[in-house]
């Protein structure tokens, strides 16, 4: 059930209302009834899946925590942890290897994966105790906001709020109300208006021109920033009405003035926790190759971020730029702080951040393409003079469009903006009622009168 | 070995790894208040700890220290 | 004692809070409610409900009138030939290609600003209604043969029969459409005083402007122009810009992905045994379509089944074969059907 269908509108209506009906004891039981309904709704085996993979990490932990200053204590550890990978390898590639086309990859499962890897990791690490209560650690893996597509939720962050689930207060609520608001301006105002297009030329980059192919390749970021952050910002929403706090996945990422920082700032559940338990574990083990170390880490690490993302070579060598680009500015340090000095701290602020998307875009055209051949044809075919006609600049979008998603844009980037330098929803909040309520039917509007609906999905609903 | 001690002589080592000359730790000193010290260049850092003082920090205590005051009190702990 | 109270009261207030925000929700929900529960009484759009006649004050959805009016008289006329394409359809009649049809019956299936992505799904859609695709009547111009998505707004969009689209997403945009200012404010003020002006966009003041029966065109400007003659052209001049006579060919607009969607329609076409006559429109501005595009539409379709006008010619020297620059008239659609007529056809 996608977030921007008119079920899942209904679902969390149901739910949201028998959550509050219900005694505080039961508020658990219809949380957790209503992700098994969501995750299970379109297919069983999905659900199957899931409880599968909870229970199994809910046993582990606690053989785990029993094994504790014993023999098999590690041994028990790399077990689990390896059969939880290895299942999800197979099922990420059940359908390449079989052969057939029925064959669904679970949905979700590279998220709820790597969210009991974390848990039996902190248990492992003594971080956290082995869950007792199955329905609160089954809510934990299950909850339906966070279950498509994130974010990756650390036990100590999640748990305690399952435990001690405490009702959302009214500004609780309305908060949560304009963060789904944002996301859906987000999702179908911009990455909805402008995907089509971009789609059109990845998926058949033959048949475009140079010009196509860089519009295209430098425009995808915003596609998939809109689509994800968008999708987060109503995850969050949410859970929020149901009063739990998920963590947050983006932090204005095109701000960033290295591709390390991007990753500090795009999708963060997710590269936080490759740093946490991938990169620092491999980084401390190697600190005595010291350089080379820290490189052999780096390549890792993010050739398994790429991996997680999909079956393919394309994801690993997606993954591999990214370590190679940070590798260089790992070296290249003193290069950077020189530069820095000899442009000046805005000039060098601004040729950082370009310096940072462009090489993003580029990477993610391994992301995107099918196939090596596909993205290295679109590489080579790059071109600012090979153009059919002056209107492939906007990829065949019409004005309105254009003008859309260019204004809908500015006003993420513009509203991204004033949220780091303060809560402006909160601000909002203390507004007169007439200022909020015009506010809110602005948006609402615009939601309606430019909104792109029809589009169900979100791009990272296939990992 | 004092704790001032301890800070004087992680200042040349954050120096010389980090190549900035100006750099000043203090106890409540984190990644944040010294400019180049991050997750790309604490485990460098950790190492040159190590072989200056001959100690050998576990992985664990590693992700736990907070800022630079636990890092000295885990040194003297370990001279100790 | 005191627990049951302090329990009962966190209850209490979360169910406050829930309650709080149904009723603020529903408040301002209100005023939205009020504009669908008005949406689907009035059908404005006609889309809601089945009709015998698509008459309306209201601008409709093209694509959407023509395929019901071809499913409303379908039974009773074996329906075999089509014209489909773009609004410049407006002046290629059915009654008067019938005449070379040899006992044919066509029916107008066209859209605004139609594409050959929207072309290729109705074909699509006639071919699931075991419609007899005798004749297809394409008239196109560079603009339909550069775009292959489909249009979203609800003056754009397929009807869900021929898209493949779900109906919910299908009234979705006509929903958009209603509650967008430029269409509500006006469409209000017609609700309260009846009448429509001809500063309300979106609105058709002119009366039926369409056969009920063909789809064939009744042009307001032909009235027009039968009243006023050669006045409508003095009047009217804003509407022809000039031009200097120089020969200008445009970059070539059919790449990889429209030619593998010309060689889907090619191939429905030919899985019908249809005859197909495809019209690159006569252009007012008098540029000429790029060759590469003429020979790729003759190396799909058949070389003598393709028509350019385009560029300068006897049809587009005279601009009275015009009703404004993007139109021409039906006067100068027999002409082009004469001349294409003349030609023997092979696919």
């Amino acid at each position: 059930m996608s977030f921007i269908s008119l079920e899942f509108i209904f679902f969390f209506c149901i739910c949201f209302f028998a959550y509050y009906l219900v005694g505080r004891s039961y508020q658990k039981y219809v949380l957790l009834l209503s992700s098994c309904v969501f995750i299970g709704y379109h297919q069983l085996s999905f659900l199957l899946v899931a409880m599968g993979v909870t229970l199994f990490s809910y046993i582990a932990a606690r053989h785990i925590e029993k094994a504790r200053n014993q023999k098999y204590f590690t041994t028990r550890y790399v077990a689990s942890v390896g059969m939880i990978v290895l299942f999800w390898i197979m099922d990420r590639y059940a359908g390449t290897l079989s052969g057939s086309k029925f064959f669904l990859f679970s949905l979700g499962i590279s998220f709820y994966s790597f969210q009991a890897i974390s848990y039996l990791t902190e248990v492992y690490w003594g971080e956290e105790k082995a869950e007792r209560s199955l329905p609160d650690y089954m809510l934990y893996m299950l909850f339906f906001m966070k279950f498509l597509s994130g974010p990756i939720e650390r036990p100590g962050s999640l748990l305690p709020q399952l435990k001690n689930l405490r009702p959302a207060t009214y500004e609780m609520m309305t908060y949560g109300l304009k963060l789904i608001a944002v996301g859906l301006i987000k999702k179908i105002v911009l990455a909805d208006q402008i995907a089509p297009y971009i789609s059109g030329i990845f998926d058949a980059p033959h048949a475009a021109s140079g010009v196509e192919l860089i519009m295209a390749c430098m425009l995808y970021p915003v596609e998939l920033y809109a689509d994800f952050s968008g999708y987060t910002d109503m995850a969050l929403g949410g859970a929020l009405m149901f009063g739990l706090h998920l963590s947050p996945n983006f932090n204005r990422p095109f701000v960033a003035q290295s591709t390390a920082d991007l990753w500090r700032r795009w999708h963060m559940s997710l590269s936080y926790w490759v740093r946490d338990y991938v990169y620092l574990p491999l980084s401390s083990a190697t600190r005595h190759w010291k350089q080379k170390g820290l490189i052999f880490s780096l390549l890792l690490t993010f050739v398994a971020l790429g991996v997680w993302h999909g079956s393919g070579w394309t994801f690993v060598i997606y993954g591999l730029i990214q370590g190679l680009v940070i590798v260089y500015e790992v070296k290249a340090r003193n290069f950077r702080d020189w530069l820095k000095r000899v442009l000046g701290h805005n000039l060098f602020a601004t040729w950082s951040i370009l310096c940072t998307y462009v090489i993003f875009a580029l990477s993610l055209i391994f992301f995107r393409c099918d196939t090596i051949s596909d993205a290295f044809y679109f590489i080579r075919h790059l071109s600012f003079t090979n153009y059919t006609n002056c209107k492939d600049v906007n990829l065949g979008m019409s004005d309105h469009i254009c003008i859309v998603s260019g204004v809908a844009l500015f006003l993420v980037l513009v509203y991204e903006f004033f949220m780091s330098r303060g809560d402006l929803l909160k601000r909002l909040e203390r507004q007169p009622a007439v200022v909020r309520w015009s506010v809110y039917y602005l948006i609402v509007f615009t939601i309606f009168i430019y909104g792109k609906f029809g589009a169900n999905n979100f791009i990272y609903l296939q990992f | 070995m004092e704790t001032s001690e301890i800070i004087e002589s992680l200042n040349l080592i954050f120096r010389k790894v980090l190549k900035r000359e100006n750099i000043v730790l203090a106890e409540d000193s984190t990644a944040r208040d010294v400019p180049g010290w991050d997750s790309l260049t604490n485990m460098i850092l950790i190492s040159e700890i190590e072989k200056n003082y001959q100690i050998h920090f576990s992985f664990r205590e590693i992700v736990k220290f907070k800022h630079v005051g636990d890092l000295c009190r885990s040194i003297i702990e370990k001279q100790e | 004692m005191k627990e049951v109270s302090k329990k009962e009261t966190s209850v209490d207030k979360k169910r406050c809070a829930a309650w709080r925000l149904t009723i603020r929700i529903m408040l301002f929900t209100g005023p939205l409610w009020l504009i669908v529960a008005l949406y689907f009484h009035d059908d404005p759009y006609m889309v809601i409900r089945n009709y015998r006649i698509y008459d309306s004050k209201v601008m409709l959805n093209e694509s959407y009138v023509g395929w019901h009016i071809y499913l409303n008289n379908r039974d009773s006329i074996p329906f075999n030939s089509f014209i489909m394409g773009n609004s410049c359809t407006m002046a290629f009649r059915c009654t008067e290609w019938e005449k070379y049809l040899k006992g044919g019956r066509a029916v107008r299936l066209f859209g605004n600003i139609e594409n050959m992505m929207a072309l290729y799904k109705k074909l699509l859609a006639l071919e699931r209604e075991h419609a007899n695709i005798k004749n297809v009547l394409m008239i196109l111009d560079k603009s339909s043969l550069s775009k292959i998505f489909l249009q979203s707004g609800y003056s754009f969009v397929l009807p869900p029969e021929i898209s493949g689209d779900s109906p919910l997403n299908e009234q979705l945009d006509y929903l958009q459409g209603f509650m967008s200012p430029d269409f509500l404010f006006p469409y209000l003020k017609y609700r309260l005083t009846k009448t429509v002006t001809p500063s309300m966009k979106a609105f058709n003041t002119y009366g039926r402007i369409r056969n009920p029966i063909n789809n064939d065109a009744i042009n307001p400007r032909e009235k027009m122009i039968e009243k006023e003659g050669e006045q409508y052209w003095i009047s009217h001049k804003n509407d022809f810009p000039p031009r200097d006579g120089k020969r200008v060919i445009s970059c070539p607009v059919i790449s990889g992905q429209q030619e593998a969607l010309l060689l889907d329609i090619a191939k429905v076409l030919r899985r019908n045994s249809t005859s197909v006559k495809i019209v690159i429109s006569p252009d007012y501005k008098q540029a000429y379509i790029n060759p590469l595009d003429v020979r790729i539409l003759k190396r799909i379709f058949g070389k003598n089944n393709i028509f350019d006008f385009t560029g300068i010619n006897q049809y587009t020297a005279d601009k009275h074969n015009f009703y404004e620059k993007g139109h021409y008239r039906p006067l100068l659609g027999n002409k082009l059907l004469k001349t294409i007529y003349k030609t023997p056809y092979t696919l």
